[in-house]
């Protein structure tokens, strides 16, 4: 595949309107811009590589810049090209252990109340600030005592009542962190006739790894899901997802970035919402009970990428008495793992501000949003619950 | 995807049409293929500069007849003087009601606007803290004499340039600058020290005195003029300034991107959010079917979009407001124009290629009239048939200029009320 061509790059206009919704060049003028780290960028770097910066990592591959751009160029994609081409192998240790969600998740849930117990000592907060740069004033998730895998396996309801049957991708942070996302995910598709399978080998989607830069990493777990997808897909329709993220990287990171040929089955990836929406277009049907609550729907910057904000808002809008608010789509700052990472945390809190300010000012009690960083972000910075809103319709379910 | 209304399009008649259609009970998506040309309009809204002969127009209501002569097609023509008149009144209205704070009236005639280049433009609507003079051939000046104070070393606004034209039109000027330590940060990258990245680093509100410190030290005059980067998030900003400094402060709009122009986009946007519209960035419609191709009239069932895939959007109505071709709503290829969207009827347009532009870069461009064929309720036609549940609106229409006539506003603003008058109608 021709980066050129996928880019589009050569369609751009210089109109900067890119550089204007872009969160990061907001408040962190160090980084170029979209526009000067894209398609400017990229005019140069074709003559030279020694035009590449460094501060392209600064990017927080929000995809901002694309939906903003009228052009149809996808400048995320370019710059996450560009630093997959001329960045220096990564060899922080730090950013190994953000992003290597798997290998972190399986060692820390098999000791998982000594983990969660010690991750909040004070001695460990220092330690993971001065030494290796996770600032002390976060608070970390969580991480589940048994993981959802291993719960399905020993305490799923028999899967096999159901006449249909669909491949749950459940993500690292259902499996390590919060299972019971992944419980309510098979609440509500049980409810709805549908039984759940998983893969036969998931890995984490690779997004935390392109983020840091191990490109071959993420290679390598896409690699690895592709064959594991495409297995599932011989027996079931599709595969769904709860996190809008993991739902994304398949969808575009994979060809965009990776370079995975995704086309046989990039159309049967859904977020959970957008198949519930499905099933109810089929007739089927889901009893809720009155939830007299406001609730304020965030957009996360994937899911303003994928475009599918409709369906959780129209099946939230099924509750009755909920009132939800629709906040203007405004960047939490936290991107994955982006602001765990001591040097871009004050850039992280001051792209959140606007959006922590309106979430306080709404009225609201809870927030929604399918991204699990955004939830970690949100509840930290504003002090409000922020769920999926798989959960929010699981626990209204009659 | 069911919705009452798809409004495709995201600019100031796409959103006009929306937010009308939501507040009177309608379930709407909005959908858009980027963030839209408003981001590069001065801030001030045009009805009509001038007729299609280049004959000067000082009050639209007076030369809505004679534009009907010598423009049967424009949609003004199409509505007729009276309509015309009643939907721009009630877009003053509106604009004022949904936090758009406007100067300017339809019936009282244009005013003056100043351009980036320091010309000054006729308009008929400027947002309260854009510079504006009343006046039709000359500006009928209240001040002596204005101070043009700049932030130091900000390239898309040139003060000489301004100054120079005030000069020749009997103003007194003196020109200052200005920098806050807080924006020595954004210099580190001189590309992007442009108006909305300023604007926000100038709106905060630690900044907020210091700004006001600076401008005291130039308020020897009657009036002060600043570039437009401030009071982006934070609208008020220029009228607070204007009263602690005890002088009116206006702000000009700046070379792209521009902020007064943006500042009206995001506010449509909330205002469209706030009554629970919900928006599809990013998308395109891909494919779309006809309830039963065969009628003697066409409905529109499904529209397929990039985006949802095998899911249609099955919409009772459809607004067509995607803009002319600079926003992909019009495509020209080698022999042909066309409507990106639905392929619909356009008004007539030359054969031959050639006679589509101008060699004169400056001379009025034929092109820039082609477009999408209406009646006078804005419904449309698709190989002569008409399309029952589809409606156009703004810059995709035809029969216009809006360099030469400078009416793009007043059409996109007018011609969203009507469209969305007409789905009212048939609900």
């Amino acid at each position: 595949m021709n980066p050129l061509l996928s880019t589009n790059f050569d369609a751009c206009t210089k109109c900067t309107i890119c550089t204007e919704y872009c969160p990061v060049s907001q408040v962190r003028p160090a980084f170029a811009g979209p526009k000067q780290s894209g398609p400017d960028g990229e005019r140069q770097r074709l003559k030279d590589a020694a035009f590449y910066s460094e501060a392209l990592k600064y990017c927080t591959n929000c995809k901002r810049c694309e939906v903003a751009c009228p052009s149809n160029v996808h400048i995320g994609d370019e710059i996450a090209l560009a630093r997959k081409k001329f960045a220096p192998y990564n060899l922080s240790p730090r950013d190994a252990i953000l992003s290597h969600t798997d290998f972190m998740g399986s060692m820390a849930t098999m000791a998982a109340p000594i983990v969660n117990f010690m991750a909040n000592l004070a001695p460990t907060k220092f330690f993971l600030d001065k030494f290796l740069g996770i600032p002390s004033w976060r608070s970390f998730p969580r991480y589940a005592n048994k993981t959802f895998r291993a719960w399905f396996s020993d305490n799923a309801p028999d899967q096999s009542v159901y006449k249909d049957t669909v491949t749950l991708f459940h993500g690292c942070f259902v499996n390590y962190n919060n299972p019971s996302l992944g419980k309510d995910a098979l609440k509500l598709l049980n409810a709805l006739g549908v039984g759940v399978r998983l893969l036969a080998g998931e890995r984490c989607c690779g997004v935390p790894l392109i983020a840091s830069g191990f490109f071959q990493d993420a290679l390598d777990n896409a690699t690895t899901n592709k064959a594991s997808i495409e297995k599932a897909l011989e027996n079931t329709e599709r595969i769904v997802i709860p996190s809008s993220t993991c739902t994304m990287t398949l969808r575009d990171e994979y060809p965009e970035v990776l370079q995975i040929d995704n086309s046989s089955w990039r159309d049967r990836i859904d977020l959970l919402p957008r198949y519930f929406y499905r099933l109810l277009e089929e007739g089927r049907e889901l009893k809720f009970k009155p939830m007299e609550k406001v609730v304020a729907y965030h957009t996360a910057c994937h899911m303003e990428k994928l475009g599918w904000t409709a369906y959780s808002i129209d099946l939230l809008r099924l509750i009755p008495g909920i009132k939800l608010i629709l906040l203007p789509s405004l960047c939490c700052g936290i991107a994955g793992t982006y602001g765990f990472k001591k040097e871009n945390s004050p850039t992280a809190q001051k792209i959140g501000e606007p959006l922590f300010d309106l979430i306080k000012g709404s009225g609201c009690s809870l927030v929604v949003s399918e991204c699990e960083t955004c939830k970690m972000q949100i509840e930290m910075c504003t002090g409000l619950p922020c769920e999926n809103p798989v959960t929010i319709l699981a626990d209204a379910l009659i | 995807m069911r919705f009452d209304v798809v409004v495709m399009g995201g600019g100031l008649a796409g959103y006009t049409c929306a937010i009308t259609l939501l507040d009177s009970g309608l379930s709407c998506a909005l959908m858009s293929i980027g963030q839209s040309a408003l981001h590069f309009s001065s801030g001030s809204m045009d009805f009509l500069n001038a007729l299609p002969n280049g004959e000067r127009v000082y009050k639209p209501e007076a030369a809505l007849e004679k534009l009907k002569e010598l423009a049967p097609e424009h949609p003004y023509s199409l509505m007729g003087a009276e309509k015309t008149k009643a939907m721009a009144l009630e877009a003053e209205r509106l604009l004022n009601n949904w936090g758009i704070l406007v100067s300017g009236s339809f019936t009282e005639g244009n005013h003056l606007r100043l351009s980036p280049m320091g010309k000054l433009l006729p308009t008929w609507l400027s947002q309260k803290d854009v510079f504006w003079v009343k006046g039709d051939e000359k500006p009928l000046w209240e001040w002596k004499k204005v101070s043009i104070v700049t932030v130091k070393d900000f390239l898309d606004f040139s003060p000489e340039i301004i100054s120079a034209q005030l000069n020749d039109l009997g103003l007194q000027t003196k020109i200052s600058s200005f920098t806050l330590p807080d924006l020595e940060i954004l210099r580190e990258n001189p590309s992007e020290f442009r108006s909305v990245n300023i604007a926000r680093v100038l709106d905060k509100k630690e900044n907020r005195p210091l700004v006001l410190a600076e401008l005291k030290k130039a308020t020897d005059c009657d009036a002060l003029i600043l570039p437009a980067c401030l009071g982006l998030n934070h609208p008020s900003f220029i009228s607070e300034l204007s009263k602690e400094l005890g002088i009116p402060v206006r702000i000009v709009p700046t070379l792209a991107p521009s902020m007064v122009g943006a500042r009206i986009n995001n506010h449509l946007h909330r205002e469209f959010l706030a009554r629970g519209g919900v928006s599809m960035p990013k998308d395109v419609a891909t494919a779309y079917t006809f309830k039963d191709p065969d009628a003697e009239t066409l409905t529109i069932e499904k529209i397929f979009t990039a985006n949802h895939g095998d899911i249609p959007i099955r919409p009772r109505h459809v607004i067509l407001a995607t803009g002319s071709f600079f926003s992909k709503g019009l495509y020209a290829d080698m022999g042909k124009i066309k409507e990106a969207v639905f392929e619909l009827d356009l008004l007539d347009y030359p054969d031959q290629r050639e006679e589509w532009t101008k060699y004169d870069f400056f001379a009025p461009q034929p092109y820039a009239g082609f477009g999408v064929k209406v009646d006078e309720n804005m419904r449309t036609f698709k190989k002569g048939k008409l399309v029952t549940n589809l409606k156009a609106a703004g810059l995709v229409l035809g029969g216009f200029n809006p360099v030469l006539q400078g009416c793009g506003a007043g059409v996109a603003l007018v011609t969203a009320l009507v469209a969305a008058q007409s789905v009212l109608a048939e609900e």
